[in-house]
């Protein structure tokens, strides 16, 4: 376990327990900053295959009494479609800061507003899937 | 530290039920028992063992006698054991009856057999919990009375300690609670230390013949053994405070990080325009304010410069015996709503939204309302103070414009649509429902207010109760009832105390000797 895991809350630490047995061994957390913890998530799918997979999910740190805010990507998500998801996006924006060092630079500021209401740790896995129906939306 | 019990009042009635009632094991015998979780709900200079879940006794688990006493075997503990021993935090508490007094709450004394019963059993349970959890013993007598007292033993490193008096039941540290508060709706404060005798009644007779006349002096009473927090001491809070000292309420924590500005000085009942021209903490106000207009005789109040949504501000107000929730912020609401399950601290929530419409002076709409939550009361998010995104929105940014600018809510509303109007005679219409609902949970005066959303609505006047009385169907906040400090409450940073903090110098614009501003 990471420094920055030893200090996570235990139901987060236990939301990604439960996400690395159930979707993705690699996931690992990267920064914590402002209430939020980035989680990179390798195996995140996205629209075209020729885009690399994987993102940071903006976790809280009061998950799940609080709800996931924005995603953080390497490249420029691309649509289903034609050109680039534009809905919610901010190039080079302050949040992706904490994850710049490892090429964050590209934010989507998805909110949970109209999501399924989170209970307990074990709703990670839904988060995962939420985010990759998100970009499948554009 | 000081050592309280806590339990709900559905809580009790079970305890009283399976000791004196129909479920009780084995009606004839002189006394019953059972094994129970603990859990601690630690404060600043509190701590609190909160009654957890019963480990219901089989045939032949507890049984009266003659030469013993009460006996609870070692199979039902090794079952307690395990069961406790799989839930975070929880220790084990031993509960037995004593058939007499029949009526009345003074708190039960233990025999010398219980002591040195309770001993050996507890020593040998505190050595197969990990450390740090609770052991203890309590009794509970037919009319409701209540005392409980904590063991702790020292932990032997090795064989020969473990052999050693001072690490064995003769060795153990025993404590009173000396005080045990029955949660919900209602509130009920016992005495609990058989040692001591009750405290005497403090109050100024005089200066509050006006209310005793309305609840007695034993409703006096009540009021000044109360601790009450204060979260928050903007247009409500701050007239709260001066109402809570001026009803004789024992002691009062207040907290908030603000200071005192022309912007709010047309709501800031008490304050002076030399503390909006010095710029001086709310807390230094309110805690100047409060002390003048106190009546009860040895009242208290603690100060904290610090946000309720923070660990430091929230532990303050863990001391507290019920809280007033006015920090008109979701994230500080959200942390207080789970403190009032996890913590057993009943939350009073008072706010105000208006609607106005600025060209012709006319309110469009506007409610204020009060709102209590905790055990007994639904919670304040399945009653609409709140949503799970507001509190996620509170934690992201230093402010809604901030927010914004992130790139979330865009195209919702401008900075200046968020200054959200206030008005004094709303904030004091607030103030003044929510110290009733404080009697109504206290003293109990009005049992029919206790629970409940209350709303006054601006544009036609009238005051009316919400269909909502209760949390929604799925709503998990009962389940964490009593839990204390095993429940992770989802305290964090809060960005608009961190950005006030880097933003000016911790400082109060000095007043010249005359008394004005420099």
């Amino acid at each position: 376990m990471s420094d920055l895991e030893s200090a996570l809350p235990p139901p987060v630490a236990e939301a990604l327990a439960h996400l690395r047995s159930l979707r993705d061994g690699e996931v690992r957390t990267d920064a914590i900053q402002d209430n939020f913890v980035y989680v990179w998530v390798g195996s995140l799918t996205k629209n075209q295959s020729s885009e690399e997979p994987g993102g940071w999910i903006r976790l809280p740190l009061a998950f799940p009494h609080a709800n996931p805010h924005g995603l953080v990507t390497r490249e420029a998500l691309k649509s289903a479609g034609e050109g680039n998801i534009a809905d919610g996006y901010n190039a080079g924006h302050d949040i992706c800061v904490p994850v710049r060092p490892l090429g964050g630079g590209h934010y989507y500021s998805w909110t949970w507003e109209n999501a399924p209401q989170l209970r307990s740790p074990q709703d990670i896995v839904g988060v995962v899937q939420w985010y990759e129906r998100r970009i499948r939306k554009g | 530290m000081r050592l309280e019990f806590g339990l709900t009042e559905k809580q009790l009635g079970d305890v009283l039920d399976r000791l004196f009632g129909d479920r009780a094991l084995r009606p004839q015998d002189p006394e019953q028992g059972f094994l129970a979780a603990v859990f601690t709900a630690t404060g600043a200079t509190r701590r609190t063992l909160l009654l957890g879940q019963i480990v219901e006794p089989k045939a032949g688990d507890v049984y009266w006698s003659r030469n013993d006493g009460l006996v609870m075997t070692h199979h039902y503990y090794s079952r307690a054991l395990s069961v406790v021993q799989s839930m975070p935090e929880a220790g084990l508490l031993n509960v037995h009856s004593h058939p007499r007094p029949r009526t009345g709450v003074s708190p039960p004394r233990p025999s010398e057999q219980d002591l040195g019963t309770d001993a050996r059993e507890l020593c040998f349970v505190s050595r197969a919990l990990p450390d740090g959890r609770a052991t203890a013993a309590a009794i509970v007598t037919p009319g409701g009375g209540i005392s409980l007292r904590e063991y702790k033993f020292r932990r032997p490193c090795s064989k020969q300690e473990a052999l050693s008096r001072e690490f064995g039941p003769a060795g153990a540290k025993i404590a009173f609670a000396q005080r045990v508060r029955v949660v919900g709706p209602g509130l009920r404060i016992l005495w609990g230390d058989p040692s001591t005798e009750s405290p005497r009644a403090t109050f100024n007779a005089a200066m509050m013949d006006s209310s005793i006349l309305l609840w007695g002096a034993a409703g006096q009473k009540i009021l000044s053994e109360l601790t009450i927090g204060i979260a928050g001491l903007g247009g409500v809070g701050g007239i709260v405070a001066e109402h809570l000292a001026r009803l004789g309420v024992g002691a009062l924590v207040l907290v908030d990080y603000d200071r005192l500005e022309d912007g709010n000085f047309n709501r800031s009942q008490g304050a002076t325009r030399t503390d909006a021209a010095r710029r001086l903490p709310k807390i230094e106000i309110y805690k100047r304010v409060a002390s003048e207009a106190a009546t009860a005789p040895e009242f208290q109040i603690f100060a904290h410069r610090e946000s309720v949504a923070e660990s430091a501000g929230l532990n303050a107000l863990l001391d507290c015996d019920i809280v007033v929730s006015a920090a008109d912020d979701a994230f500080a609401r959200q942390v207080l709503d789970h403190t009032a399950y996890a913590h057993l601290i009943p939350v009073i929530d008072g706010g105000t939204t208006l609607v106005p419409d600025s060209s012709s002076m006319l309110l469009v709409a506007g409610k204020s309302q009060v709102v209590a939550a905790g055990p007994g009361h639904g919670c304040l998010e399945c009653q609409g103070v709140y949503t799970q995104e507001e509190a996620t929105v509170a934690r992201e940014s230093a402010s809604w414009g901030d927010y914004i600018n992130a790139g979330a809510g865009h195209g919702r509303k401008t900075k200046r649509e968020l200054r959200a109007p206030s008005v004094i005679c709303n904030n004091g219409l607030v103030a003044s429902l929510i110290g009733l609902r404080i009697l109504a949970i206290a003293l109990r005066a009005t049992p029919a207010t206790l629970c409940g959303t209350q709303r006054y609505y601006v544009e036609d006047g009238t005051l009316a109760w919400g269909a909502i009385k209760e949390c929604k169907r799925g709503c998990l906040k009962s389940s964490w009832s009593g839990l204390g400090d095993a429940h992770c409450v989802p305290v964090g940073t809060d960005l608009r105390w961190k950005k006030l903090q880097e933003r000016e110098p911790d400082e109060v614009k000095p007043l010249t000797k005359r008394g004005r501003l420099s």
